[in-house]
């Protein structure tokens, strides 16, 4: 008798746990689902079709956005300046952060909290303020830039510095890199103090100091974590907006233009929502490609 | 010889290290120097010293509504990163105690959520948040800023659950707790650290978030900080001194609050290689 | 107060059987120790009556309840952890009040609860102090405390000295047989440690590969062990173990040949298991403290002298045979004194070997000879 009822009220223990699992799972999956799951499906959705910011009318057009897209100039400039943005930064941002990271963590002893905690500072200032200040600081008129080159007896650019299309995205990656570089340096340190120091000692006594220390014992001891750092510049190029939104608004002439402000030019300047949609999606695989690549990547870890 | 050799490598080490740390705090320093100055001496000397301690800048962009933008940011992060940490622990705790295969499956899925970027969805989100009535609502803000937040919060918690010690939650148990007792009365109030790390990046990213609260919030009454101060250049053209004091009453008090915790700070942020 | 009862408990994790039907009845107020090399499947036992692990087939009773499915909670037991297990956020008051407030308990029953545990523990010093600014030993004892104050009907206990280091656990093992004699209350204890086992126990339960090798008072197990195995994990050194061959087996006597030895004869002591013939291989076993005195000497070259003060052991290669098993290593064999001895590594020396302390074990490894007792 015993031996049949006994069996049911197992299960039934185990359902009372798989509810409060579930309950305990609803709220995230919820918040997920509306604002990350329903919208990709409805991106992918309303790239087939053509339509504006308030318009009730959709448009069925296929995979029009997307030949609309492939031959607009300014989606392959926004692409180039997406790359141009990544590379730039994983030279300066990831390159000078493990420069930065590899002195403090062993050259220099004196003052290095203060200076990490300033290096680090910009990154806890909001990119539209960055922005502003670089403004301001690049400004042609009132800036202070000019005025140095000027004082040590140089020409600025005719155009200023964010005014000149041949050089704004390099300014705006330099801007880019003053807020970043300290946040790659702190990522890179943790990794570097991770390091058993008797390696070494245990190199020195093979000969390998300084240059050649860094090179044959440090590169190599933090590469999981230099990978790491290379794919979070990397999908922060290309998730790039306020900075340039605040600086350039992708000016002048698209010549700052990234997927991002685009994207944002096209649904709600334009209100071309359906071609934003298709560069949207176009953004999103590559997103998805990297982070499958940093899955991958930290799995191997 | 050594010696000479020593002191001339570590002059450099210092030089470089020492000339970054220059390079940003100039900007700092003269956001805050600029907002002393007269819009006059602005024009006439850019790089010089503020003739003296000149606070109508600040009372100029205080007047655009600083302050309010300040509440907003408060209330809406202060939100924001409460639903964050309730929902990503409990769907970190459920996913790591869950029996069989499917915790693992769902957390994928999550993981999959980091990778998506909300500049590529910024379409659909507009138009769910306008289709729900959602524009200028700053506690609706809150949903889309919990849902971007979820996903690392839960990859950040998942990793502490999993090295949580078991004979403490089986006390709980034999001391009669639920699941959810256990979760509410043993793992969340010695989970501190992890809460703290997960309260700290999030505030960050939420304190300086922009493309989702320009889309949703625009009456300048329900503003955050960071689209209220990019108000003050289109109010104050070619005041920047204004400009400049909004700034540093915006950017001040995070770089306070930076510099008297940044060992958390660091610790949090650095959280993220691993 | 309460008996517990287990019948046919299965446990798989996988494929892996964890605990293969397993039959114990443990008597009111008893103090059972469950011992067996790690993987034997005693703290699966132990959890599975705990409730931390629900059994695949098979019934547990705490007196006359099944509380086979219960929540661990309902089910009487409380049970001190290997690792404390203390909340590292509560009081010491806190932790072991904990259980009774979850129960709905008043504060003021709480609170006497607390204090008549604690003073049981003689912890009443640190009833407001955090689990952390406490010592190893404190820590245990508040966990023991958290049990007390629970007044549950079976104490269960997972390896809780373990952590503890050798003095101290030497005074909380006398402390635990007080305790279990003033609360008079049904104990369960799994450790690996053998003296812990050999001290507490009313009865030793050894286990391994997830099925019950014999149950029985701490002599009994060690005088008269059911089989090889249960022989091998008692005592320390290790039985030494030859290998011998039946040449008679009549008359309720058996009779088996060493290579070099004199014959070894002993009565047949158990009659069930299987049928002995002459020329059957079977095992001798002679524990190393049966050696030094008696009926036949031989002279055994010393490889290894532990003097332990107390007792010295002699680890060393016999001149006429050869061991099979046991703690020494290959053919070699262990010699317990038990005072001080003079040898050195290298010496020859002669040591006594009574005939009748052999155990005679069958190809089962089933026991059929006892060894006289010494």
């Amino acid at each position: 008798m015993s031996q049949t009822s006994r069996p049911r009220s197992r299960s039934g223990n185990l359902a009372a746990e798989k509810l409060t699992y579930a309950a305990m799972l609803t709220p995230a999956l919820l918040l997920l689902a509306v604002f990350v799951f329903i919208p990709v499906a409805l991106v992918i959705y309303g790239s087939l079709f053509d339509f504006g910011l308030t318009s009730r009318d959709w448009t069925f057009v296929g995979l029009g956005n997307y030949v609309e897209a492939f031959g607009d100039d300014v989606f392959w400039i926004a692409l180039r300046n997406n790359l141009i943005i990544v590379i730039g930064s994983i030279v300066l941002q990831v390159g000078f952060g493990t420069l930065l990271a590899a002195v403090l963590d062993r050259g220099v002893r004196l003052g290095r909290t203060l200076m990490r905690t300033i290096i680090f500072a910009p990154m806890v200032i909001s990119s539209v303020a960055v922005g502003l200040i670089w403004l301001i600081i690049l400004d042609p008129n009132v800036g202070p830039l000019n005025a140095v080159v000027k004082g040590v007896g140089l020409t600025p650019p005719k155009l200023g510095w964010l005014g000149d299309p041949s050089i704004s995205i390099w300014v705006v990656l330099g801007i880019a890199a003053w807020q970043y570089t300290g946040f790659m340096m702190v990522l890179i340190l943790a990794g570097l103090q991770a390091v058993p120091k008797d390696i070494y000692q245990a190199a020195a006594l093979d000969g390998a100091t300084g240059l050649r220390a860094f090179w044959y014992i440090t590169l190599p001891s933090i590469r999981n974590i230099l990978i790491v750092a290379i794919l979070i510049t990397t999908v922060g190029g290309f998730k790039v907006f306020d900075l340039i939104f605040v600086t350039t608004g992708g000016g002048p002439a698209n010549s700052t233009q990234v997927l991002g402000t685009y994207i944002y030019l096209q649904a709600f300047n334009i209100g071309e929502m359906g071609f934003a949609n298709a560069i949207s999606v176009v953004l999103l695989l590559i997103a998805v490609g990297l982070g499958w690549l940093q899955l991958k990547t930290s799995r191997k870890a | 010889m050594e010696q000479r050799r020593f002191k001339a490598t570590s002059l450099v080490l210092y030089g470089f290290t020492g000339l970054w740390s220059l390079m940003v705090l100039i900007p700092i320093a003269y956001m805050i120097m600029a907002a002393f100055k007269t819009k006059r001496s602005m024009f006439i000397d850019p790089i010089g010293w503020p003739d003296a301690l000149n606070w109508e800048s600040f009372e100029r962009a205080w007047g655009v509504g600083v302050g309010g933008f300040m509440i907003n940011s408060v209330l809406v992060t202060f939100l924001s990163v409460v639903v964050i940490v309730i929902f990503s622990g409990m769907a970190a705790y459920a996913l790591t105690r869950m029996p069989g295969r499917s915790g693992q499956i769902i957390y994928l899925l999550i993981v999959a959520g980091f990778a998506i970027p909300v500049q590529a969805v910024l379409v659909p989100v507009f138009q769910i948040m306008s289709g729900a009535g959602f524009l200028n609502s700053r506690l609706a803000l809150v949903l889309p800023y919990a849902a971007y937040g979820i996903p690392f919060t839960v990859i950040l918690f998942y990793a502490f659950f999993l090295d949580f010690p078991r004979e403490l939650e089986e006390a709980a148990r034999l001391d009669g707790c639920t699941r959810f007792q256990t979760f509410l009365r043993v793992i969340l109030p010695l989970s501190g650290p992890a809460i703290a790390s997960a309260a700290i990046f999030q505030s960050v990213f939420i304190w300086n978030e922009f493309i989702l609260a320009l889309l949703i919030l625009t009456k300048p009454a329900f503003k955050t900080l960071p689209v209220g101060i990019l108000e003050l250049q289109g109010e104050f053209t070619s005041d920047w001194p204004a400009v400049m004091a909004g700034l540093t009453l915006a950017t001040l008090p995070l770089l306070l609050i930076f510099v008297l915790a940044q060992k958390y700070f660091v610790r949090s942020l650095a959280g993220l290689g691993k | 107060m309460s008996t517990v009862e287990i019948s046919g408990l299965v446990k798989n994790f996988g494929a892996f059987q964890a605990l293969k039907s397993i039959d114990l009845s443990i008597g009111d107020g008893e103090f059972v120790v469950m011992v067996g090399p790690s993987g034997c499947g005693k703290s699966t036992l132990l959890r599975a009556i705990a409730g931390l692990e629900m059994p695949d087939d098979g019934m547990i009773m705490v007196g006359d309840r099944d509380v086979t499915f219960e929540e661990p909670a309902d089910r009487g037991v409380a049970m001190v952890f290997q690792n404390y297990a203390l909340y590292p956020h509560m009081t010491v008051a806190g932790n072991m009040g904990f259980g009774l407030k979850m129960a709905g308990i008043a504060k003021d029953a709480i609170a006497d609860a607390v204090q008549r545990a604690s003073d049981i523990l003689s912890i009443g010093d640190h009833l407001h102090k955090q689990p952390k600014a406490l010592s190893g030993g404190q820590k245990q004892r508040v966990a023991i405390g958290r049990a007390i104050t629970r007044q549950p009907k079976v104490f269960l206990f997972d390896e809780p000295l373990s952590n503890l280091d050798a003095a101290l656990r030497t005074r909380m093992r006398v402390e635990l047989g007080r305790l279990h004699n003033e609360l008079n209350a049904t104990m369960i204890y799994v450790t690996h440690d053998q003296t812990e086992a050999m001290t507490m126990a009313d009865r030793i339960v050894v286990l391994s590969s997830g099925a019950i090798e014999q149950v029985g008072s701490p002599r009994d197990l060690y005088n008269r062990p059911g089989n090889l195995f249960v022989a091998g994990f008692l005592g320390s050194p290790k039985m030494n173990v030859l290998q011998a061959t039946l040449v008679s087996a009549t008359d309720g006597e058996l009779t088996a040949s060493v290579a070099g030895l004199p014959d070894i004869t002993r009565p047949l002591d158990v009659t069930e298991g299987r049928e002995l013939a002459v020329g059957d291989k079977v095992l001798l076993g002679i524990r190393p403290e049966a050696l030094g005195e008696g009926d036949i000497s031989f002279n055994l070259k010393a490889r290894v002298v532990e003097n332990l003060g107390r007792e010295t052991l002699i680890y060393g290669t016999p001149e006429n045979f050869r061991s099979c098993d046991g703690d020494a290593e290959d053919g070699d064999i262990v010699v317990q004194y038990p005072r001080q001895y003079d040898a050195a590594a290298g010496q020859t020396l002669t040591v006594g070997m009574p005939l009748d302390a052999f155990y005679i074990f069958d190809s089962d490894g089933r026991t059929r000879s006892f060894a006289a007792a010494h």
